[in-house]
């Protein structure tokens, strides 16, 4: 499978108590998948790890078969994922359109190129006309559809969201996950984390944590 | 996949002009702290060169050759002038007293004395020789003479008065001399000599020497004793605590940018989940920190010149030079630490910088 977990534990030091327990776990590609669990049950520490922000203290993590090294997981960080965060990271001093451009540039993008398609993007998640506003005068809504845009831009393998509807009210919850999960290009897979049963309706596959282990992990 | 080396230069640039106070910030600090620099060098390079040459012209580099009793050879004395080393030479020879009939009963010393020995007693430099009677300044002005007035001497016969010197830096008994410029041969009481600063310490020893080989015991005597109170301008030059400026400023200048790569965090965050290297990260910070430090070194040295200027006298170009080299290798180690703040601020776990905001 394209992004596997074998045997994934990890803890945040050693006198620490595990987060997540002897993870096995396999994600395709273009899958839709929701993380669902109790606050504290490991979701985000899962997401960093299937990102390679965080790498686990005991276990592997596959890539196309091929165990991710240190080494190459900056590398693949730019290539195959891209994330929009709970809380919305963006350059809060730079346009809309700056941020949304960002994840291509990474990329190896050229400015001009990836400000156009960063523009049809923002477009096409509402907030177009929001372009050149810097993003600290955005709502939480318009701020966290630019980095749904910057992650769709760079048309990564997954997103990877967690909770990216965690602090917006019902209705711009909704919108946000529209954008995100009917607006992914094609092949391209989405991995959320979300406490919200009605977006986790919307995927294609839940897994549910208890205490950092999967309890329920099939695909429907 | 990943970054064109100008989209880096680039996005360092954009996030430099989008956080104006930040950079305003920045820059003022930075200023505040070359210009310091700048003028601590300028301030202690002026004040060190204005007492090298006070204490020049005080004397410090003369030398007096005399022979107990007299007997010293002009002429000797006379054809150091022009050797290596040497300022100016010249020799004196008291011929007794004299007065004038304008301030009857007023005794004034004469002297003979040959034409180099002006140059050692007058700082100005300024003293014309030729013929005729050369006054000090105290004598002049007690009868009222002045360069092209004749003075009755008695004994003698009227003479023009060809100059008034200043001698009240290195012989200030002779303000009330009436000096007499005559050829350098035959025998004086002593022989003055100035040296270059850096000639002076061999140069008494060959004076010694040279009129050991015409007259008996000459005595060789600095015109200005020095002792453990004076003060050595090159050593004090040497041992300057803002000489180590160039390093403590960007030191200095170092933790502040930590302390705003500190609050920039999250961003490194950012740029690191979207898998730009750490070396990376210092390429941004580099394009940041160029026009940050050579605005602020341009405007603290400028300020720094000016604030000079104004205050005192106009740096000379060595001591400006000083100061350039000094806050300038501030600048350039500051502009070779400066990105590795934020590299450096972005060490660890990705995720946790991430909700660092």
């Amino acid at each position: 499978m394209p992004l596997t977990l074998r045997g994934v534990s990890h803890r945040y030091g050693p006198a620490m108590p595990w987060v997540v327990r002897g993870i096995d776990l396999e994600i395709g590609d273009g899958e839709l998948v929701a993380l669902m669990g109790p606050s504290g049950s490991g979701k985000t520490t899962l997401l960093s790890i299937l990102g390679l922000l965080t790498r686990p203290a005991e276990g592997a993590v596959l890539l196309d078969g091929e165990p991710v090294r240190q080494r190459t997981a900056a590398e693949h960080r730019t290539t195959e994922f891209a994330w929009v965060f709970q809380t919305a990271n963006a350059l809060l001093r730079r346009t809309a359109l700056e941020n949304a451009s960002l994840q291509l540039l990474a990329r190896g993008a050229a400015r001009q190129s990836a400000r156009v398609v960063a523009a049809a993007e923002l477009e096409r998640v509402g907030v177009g006309h929001l372009a050149q506003r810097p993003a600290r005068l955005l709502s939480g809504g318009e701020l966290q559809r630019v980095c749904i845009a910057r992650a769709l831009a760079a048309a990564p393998r997954w997103i990877l969201a967690d909770e990216p509807t965690g602090q917006l009210d019902h209705a711009t919850t909704l919108e946000v996950a529209a954008a995100l999960i009917t607006g992914r290009p094609i092949g391209t897979g989405v991995i959320i984390a979300t406490h919200d049963p009605e977006v986790a309706d919307r995927c294609s596959r839940v897994i549910r944590l208890v205490d950092g282990a999967v309890v329920d992990g099939r695909r429907e | 996949m990943t970054w064109r080396i100008m989209a880096l230069i680039e996005e360092g640039f954009a996030n430099l002009r989008a956080s104006a106070f930040r950079l305003l910030l920045l820059v003022v600090v930075s200023a505040a702290a070359f210009g310091g620099l700048a003028f601590l060098e300028l301030r202690q390079g002026m004040e060190l060169t204005g007492f090298v040459r006070d204490y020049r012209e005080g004397g410090a580099y003369v030398a007096i050759a005399s022979v107990p009793g007299g007997g010293l050879s002009g002429g000797r004395c006379e054809s150091l002038n022009g050797e290596p080393g040497i300022v100016a030479a010249g020799a004196w020879r008291g011929t007794g007293q004299a007065t004038f009939p304008t301030a009857p009963g007023v005794l004034f010393q004469s002297a003979d004395v040959t034409p180099g020995i002006l140059r050692v007693w007058d700082t100005r430099q300024a003293l014309g020789i030729g013929a005729g009677l050369v006054i000090g300044p105290a004598m002049a002005e007690e009868l009222g003479l002045r360069t092209g007035l004749i003075a009755s001497l008695v004994p003698g016969e009227p003479v023009r008065v060809s100059g008034v010197g200043d001698f009240t830096r290195r012989n200030p008994q002779a303000a009330r001399w009436a000096l007499s410029p005559v050829s350098p041969e035959g025998e004086f009481d002593e022989c003055w000599v100035e040296f270059e600063r850096g000639a002076y310490e061999a140069g008494r020893e060959m004076l010694a020497a040279r009129f050991a080989e015409s007259s008996a015991d000459p005595a060789v005597r600095p015109y200005r004793r020095s002792d453990e109170f004076t003060r050595d301008p090159a050593s004090e030059w040497a041992s300057r605590p803002q000489g180590w400026g160039w390093i403590a400023v960007p030191g200095g200048l170092f933790g502040f940018g930590l302390v705003s790569a500190w609050f920039r965090r999250s961003e490194a965050g950012l740029y690191l989940a979207m898998g730009t290297r750490r070396g990376q990260l210092a390429l941004m910070g580099a394009a940041e920190s160029w026009p940050l430090v050579v605005s602020a070194w341009s405007l603290g040295f400028s300020y720094a010149v000016a604030c000079q200027s104004l205050g005192s006298t106009d740096p000379t170009m060595d001591i400006l030079r000083h100061a350039a080299v000094t806050s300038g290798s501030a600048a350039l180690l500051a502009l070779a630490l400066f990105p590795w703040a934020g590299a450096l601020v972005a060490r660890g776990s990705i995720a946790s910088l991430l909700k660092d905001r």
